[in-house]
């Protein structure tokens, strides 16, 4: 496994942007896993870290949730292709609580809980396919309940699956995917949406009131193409959201940010934009630990990149 | 060489994998636009219906990842 300690310094300046914004922020690389030269990993796509540091990340390539040690060791594999208990037709998204490792597939309408040496444990039935998962160490968890013809949902279930909450952040249905989301989900039940194809972030609180929503980009409409007999979404506004341990949010813009899926977005709580960095690599997500520390992509899916954050700078 | 050979087949198999279709359904082809064929393909297997959410949730990935 070979593990990048090296303490290569990134700069990221939100003066490349001309703006003067009251945070700067550089990330410090100090984990690297797989890469081409090992079997570590080939298309990971989720990524979760538990309260001890371990690393879990879903492979689509090999069907399979891997865990990894704080140092970046692979220690525990699970999974195969396949529709049974622990098995897996397109591995997505995972979250972990303090015991137990949810994982979601784009193919199935489950989700997989297993314990956290990866034993398979049961599994909890979804409405729709999941395009976004939030897990709480208690076992609570969140889902993006997105769907075609109907207003999009974030819905908070217990950790045996029943519903606790629903928030009904969009009241109408617009175009195909318009409403869909990445969010975030506070431990006051405060909620983050970043929409996948509106230039929209938005807060609502505990009760499902819409506390502000603002753009970033002052883009007014996302192109849309047909394909095939539907017109969908070209691009991806912003692809994903994560807060951290001061409940700063961090923003993955897509395909029309100044560095496509390199470009994030920080704002405080309250929508204000602190600051824009860029990652050294494009990515489909990011995560942020609890230790804060921000995982992306690179080398296309074969490796995952661990940072730390360093913040400079006053935040009002 | 194995390197390069990894690389290689990581990115032919990545365009399918990524769309998450059922195997058979979608042959990855590196030219522009590898999301919209395997859409194209998706919604015609699958058809329109509360199930095409699938192709619709593959759509997103897909473009979260190739993008």
């Amino acid at each position: 496994m070979a593990v990048g300690l090296a303490s290569s310094l990134f700069s990221f300046l939100s003066a490349e942007t001309g703006e003067k914004l009251p945070l700067s922020l550089s990330l410090e690389e100090v984990l690297s896993i797989g890469n081409l030269e090992d079997n570590a990993l080939y298309q990971w796509i989720g990524v979760a870290v538990d309260a001890e540091g371990f690393i879990y990340l879903t492979d689509g390539m090999d069907y399979s949730v891997k865990k990894f040690s704080p140092q970046g060791g692979l220690i525990q594999k699970t999974g195969c292709r396949g529709q049974g208990p622990g098995e897996f037709l397109a591995p997505r998204l995972l979250g972990c609580s303090d015991k137990q490792v949810f994982v979601t597939d784009q193919n199935t309408l489950v989700l997989q809980v297993f314990d956290r040496s990866l034993r398979y444990i049961s599994r909890i039935p979804v409405r729709t396919p999941v395009v976004d998962l939030k897990v709480f160490p208690d076992g609570r968890f969140a889902l993006a309940d997105v769907s075609i013809g109907r207003p999009g949902k974030i819905v908070l279930f217990n950790k045996t699956g029943h519903v606790l909450k629903e928030y009904s952040y969009s009241r109408k249905t617009g175009p195909l995917m318009e409403d869909w989301v990445s969010f975030e989900l506070d431990e006051h039940d405060n909620l983050y949406l970043a929409y996948s194809f509106q230039d929209k972030i938005e807060r609502f609180d505990g009760r499902g009131r819409k506390l502000w929503s603002k753009d970033l980009l002052g883009m007014k409409n996302v192109k849309r193409q047909k394909v095939g007999p539907w017109e969908v979404p070209q691009s991806l506004v912003f692809k994903d959201i994560e807060s951290d341990n001061q409940g700063r949010l961090y923003i993955l813009g897509g395909g029309y940010s100044e560095k496509p899926s390199r470009t994030v977005y920080v704002l405080n709580p309250n929508g204000e934009h602190l600051s824009t960095f860029f990652l050294p690599e494009s990515s489909h997500c990011i995560y942020i630990d609890r230790w804060n520390f921000l995982y992306s992509r690179a080398c296309e899916g074969i490796t995952l990149k661990k940072y730390r954050i360093f913040t400079a700078g006053i935040e009002h | 060489m194995r390197a390069r050979s990894k690389k290689i087949l990581v990115t032919l198999t990545a365009l399918c994998v990524v769309f998450g279709l059922v195997t058979g359904l979608a042959v990855p082809e590196l030219h522009a636009g590898p999301c919209e064929d395997a859409y194209k393909r998706c919604v015609a297997t699958i058809g329109y219906s509360p199930v095409s959410m699938y192709c619709g949730v593959g759509w997103v990935f897909c473009k979260k990842y190739i993008e």
